[in-house]
This record gives structure tokens, C-alpha cells and sequence, in this order.
């Protein structure tokens, strides 16, 4: 039982090791089928040096809106931060949802529409919509700064949709 | 070694207050976000099967840490072991919105679980040596993607990130920007402390080693207070006590 233990151990830990070359990452990743080996790089190669934001716009308005996704900082989140979890699953939806559609064929972008990162985005624009049934289109922009705000691109826009 | 319980369960109950802490965070993201970290076209009980998980973990810790501290029983391992089902269960569903100190805490529930098949000192000292050597790994992989990275080298992403809502604090942003010497040397101590680790465990000098991880504790605390990162604080020293006796071992040091 102690060779089984050591080995199991051995083997992952060099599994560890080897996976944190981004090029051998691909071949030790159809054998990791429950996601358990470690990325470590942390805010490397290139960090997050901008926000993602959500604006809509309901069908005959110039205007977008802006769903506020973002909290101020506060002392408190050094003991009690949740915000980090939903924070970091958006980024992740946001990502998950343009390479989705950088993957669909020019002819078949409409399957973006049943995405499950589309529908959850929607189902949040719905969340914080006063109006249930208006026809808007949505986009996600990057952003930098805090007090001043400036877009700095455009990362996906949707058609209009009835809600 | 005779303090090896004692580092055992000092490293034991950080990982049961980090999973403590996770699963309550978890359990309070608000609804309307969970489709965010709970990613399922599934609409029926999802949010109660949700929260049911969250629920369970937080209760299972509190659980095992009473039993490991308060009466320093072996049957703590089986609320552990059941902590290890539930956090690889709700790692599995949570496709999105996962951190680093998510997968180390998994791996130290899982790794910890596997060495109950062995006897008592026998389980206690490879788990905390293997939890010791990943944190050795995970900063020096940092380090080193941080140090080849033209962006870090450049000394100048610290305003960047903390310039986020998602990630930062604005006054401090502005502060770093308005003095680039500052960001530069933020930049390059940041690197430098995750690196120091693997070079002071390489040396045969106890204290080196301790001052080493000192700092880290203070760069993870660093973390949680501009980033919001509060669960690195409550995850990686976990490997602190097997690091330590790791490198004592290697080089004869008595404990």
C-alpha cells in the first residue's frame, strides 16, 4: 500500500511539473480527465490590466446601459470576499462565450444564441432589466481606469433579440 | 520526528479553514450570479443543489476541525475524506470562476485522503511533504513565468491590474502609476520572494527558509487586502509545516 501511495504521489507530482509547460500542457491534459493538475503561472505571461463590461441597448434607443457588474473596495473582502467567485466566473463566461463564437463557422455564427454563456448573460441583462419583454442587443467592452472610464475595445456585440 | 502531528495537524486544520472559508463564500455568491460559477441549462432545484453543496462542505469542516483539534482523533478522516468527495464533486460542476487556491485546496484534500490508506506517521509525512513540494512548485512556476514575462519585466503592470474594478484598488493604482520606481520595485520583489523560496530550500539555513515563507505569508495578505485574493492567505501555508520539515529532513536539521 505505501509503494501504491508513493507512487499515485510520484506520478502526479511529475505530472505537476511537466504540466506547467504551456507547450506540454495540451498532451497531459487528455489524461487529466478530472482537471486536477495545478496551473500555476498566475497573472503571467500577460495580466488582466482591464475590466470587462456589460452595456445593452433596447431596440430604438441610441443609448447603452451598462449592467453594474462591480463592487467598490472595501476592508472587508481581506476575510469575506464572494464577489471574487462571480467575479472571475463572468471574466471566465465573457472568454468562454468569444472563443465559442471565434470557433463557429462565418455561416453558422447564429448557434451563438444557444450558448450556455450566451443565455447566462441574457439571463442577467433580464435580471436587471425593468422591462421583461423589450428587443435589445448586448455587448461586452473592455475597459480600463476607474474614475474615468475608457473603452478600449469592443469584444463582442449581439444581434437584437427579443427578450 | 517528534513534532510531526503537531505539523500535521497544524496544516490540516489551515486546509479545513480554507475550505471552511470557500464554502461559505460559495454558498453566498447571490443568486442571480450562480449561473456565473454554476454553469448548467439545468432550471430545476439548481440553485438548492447549489447551495445544498456548499452547505455540506461548510458543515463538514467545522466537523472534522473540531474532531482533529478539539479531541485529536483519527476520525476526523472521515468527514475529511467526505470534504474531498464534495469539494471534487463541486469542482468538477463549477466550470467557471475557479482560482488557483481552488485546485491546490483540492489537491491537499485529495492527497491528504490517499495517505489515510497508510499508517499514522507514515500517511501524515508524505501527505505534508507532497502538499510542500507543490507550493515549492507552484512559486517557483510563478516566479519564473513572471520573471520570462516582457509584461512583468517591464515593471509596469502592478497600476495595470489594480487599476481593474476586478482586481484592484484605484488610489493605489494612481499612487503606483504617479511613481513608476515604486511599481518597478513592487514588480521585482514580487517575483523575487516566490523564487527565494525554491533557493532558500535549497540551503541548508532553517531561519533563511522561515523568513522566506514569512514574506510570502505577507505577500499573499499583500493580495487579499489590494485584490481581494483572501483565500491564497488561507490555502497555500498550508504547505508552510511540510516545507519546513521537508527541508530539515534533507539537511539534518533537528525540530
Amino acid at each position: 500500500m505505501v509503494w501504491f501511495v508513493i507512487t499515485t504521489l510520484a506520478i502526479f507530482f511529475i505530472a505537476s511539473v511537466f504540466y506547467q509547460v504551456k507547450s506540454l500542457q495540451g498532451k497531459f491534459a487528455k489524461f487529466d480527465i478530472l482537471h486536477l493538475l495545478p496551473n500555476y503561472s498566475f497573472f503571467a505571461p500577460r495580466p488582466m490590466v482591464n475590466d470587462y463590461r456589460l452595456v445593452y441597448k433596447i431596440i430604438g434607443s441610441e443609448e447603452w446601459l451598462e449592467v453594474p457588474l462591480y463592487k467598490y473596495f472595501s476592508l472587508q473582502r481581506i476575510f469575506w470576499n464572494p464577489f471574487k467567485y462571480y467575479n472571475k466566473g463572468m471574466i471566465d463566461c465573457f472568454n468562454f462565450l468569444i472563443a465559442e463564437f471565434n470557433n463557429l463557422a462565418e455561416d453558422n455564427k447564429d448557434f451563438i444564441l444557444i450558448s450556455e454563456n450566451y443565455l447566462n448573460i441574457l439571463m442577467l441583462i433580464v435580471d436587471h432589466i425593468k422591462d421583461k419583454e423589450a428587443t435589445i442587443r448586448f455587448a461586452i467592452v473592455a475597459a480600463e481606469g476607474v474614475e474615468t472610464i475608457q473603452i478600449t475595445d469592443v469584444i463582442f456585440a449581439s444581434a437584437y433579440q427579443k427578450l | 520526528m517528534h513534532n510531526l502531528h503537531l505539523y500535521y495537524k497544524i496544516s490540516v486544520s489551515i486546509l479545513l479553514l480554507s475550505g471552511f472559508v470557500s464554502g461559505a463564500e460559495l454558498l453566498s455568491v447571490p443568486k442571480k450570479y450562480v449561473n456565473f460559477v454554476y454553469p448548467t441549462t439545468e432550471v430545476k432545484s439548481k440553485y438548492l443543489r447549489w447551495a445544498a453543496v456548499q452547505a455540506i462542505q461548510v458543515v463538514l469542516c467545522v466537523m472534522a476541525f473540531v474532531l482533529i483539534i478539539g479531541y485529536d482523533t483519527v476520525y476526523f478522516r472521515i468527514p475529511f475524506v467526505l470534504i474531498a468527495a464534495v469539494n471534487l464533486y463541486s469542482y468538477q460542476i463549477r466550470t467557471g470562476g475557479k482560482d488557483g487556491s481552488d485546485q491546490v485546496r483540492l489537491i491537499g484534500y485529495l492527497s491528504y485522503s490517499l495517505c489515510f490508506l497508510l499508517s499514522s506517521n507514515t500517511g501524515e509525512l508524505l501527505s505534508i511533504y507532497f502538499m510542500g513540494l507543490q507550493v515549492i512548485l507552484g512559486y517557483t512556476t510563478s516566479g519564473i513565468m513572471k520573471l520570462t514575462s516582457p509584461y512583468w519585466r517591464k515593471g509596469n503592470v502592478l497600476a495595470g491590474i489594480l487599476g481593474t474594478y476586478s482586481y484592484g484598488i484605484p488610489k493605489v493604482s494612481g499612487f503606483l502609476a504617479k511613481h513608476p520606481v515604486i511599481e518597478k520595485a513592487c514588480s521585482y520583489s514580487a517575483m523575487v520572494m516566490m523564487l527565494a523560496v525554491i533557493v532558500s530550500f535549497c540551503l541548508p539555513f532553517q531561519s533563511l527558509l522561515i523568513v522566506t515563507l514569512a514574506l510570502m505569508l505577507s505577500f499573499h495578505l499583500a493580495t487579499s487586502i489590494l485584490m481581494g485574493l483572501n483565500d491564497f492567505i488561507v490555502t497555500f501555508p498550508m504547505a508552510y509545516p511540510g516545507i519546513i520539515l521537508l527541508h530539515a529532513q534533507l539537511f539534518g536539521i533537528p525540530l
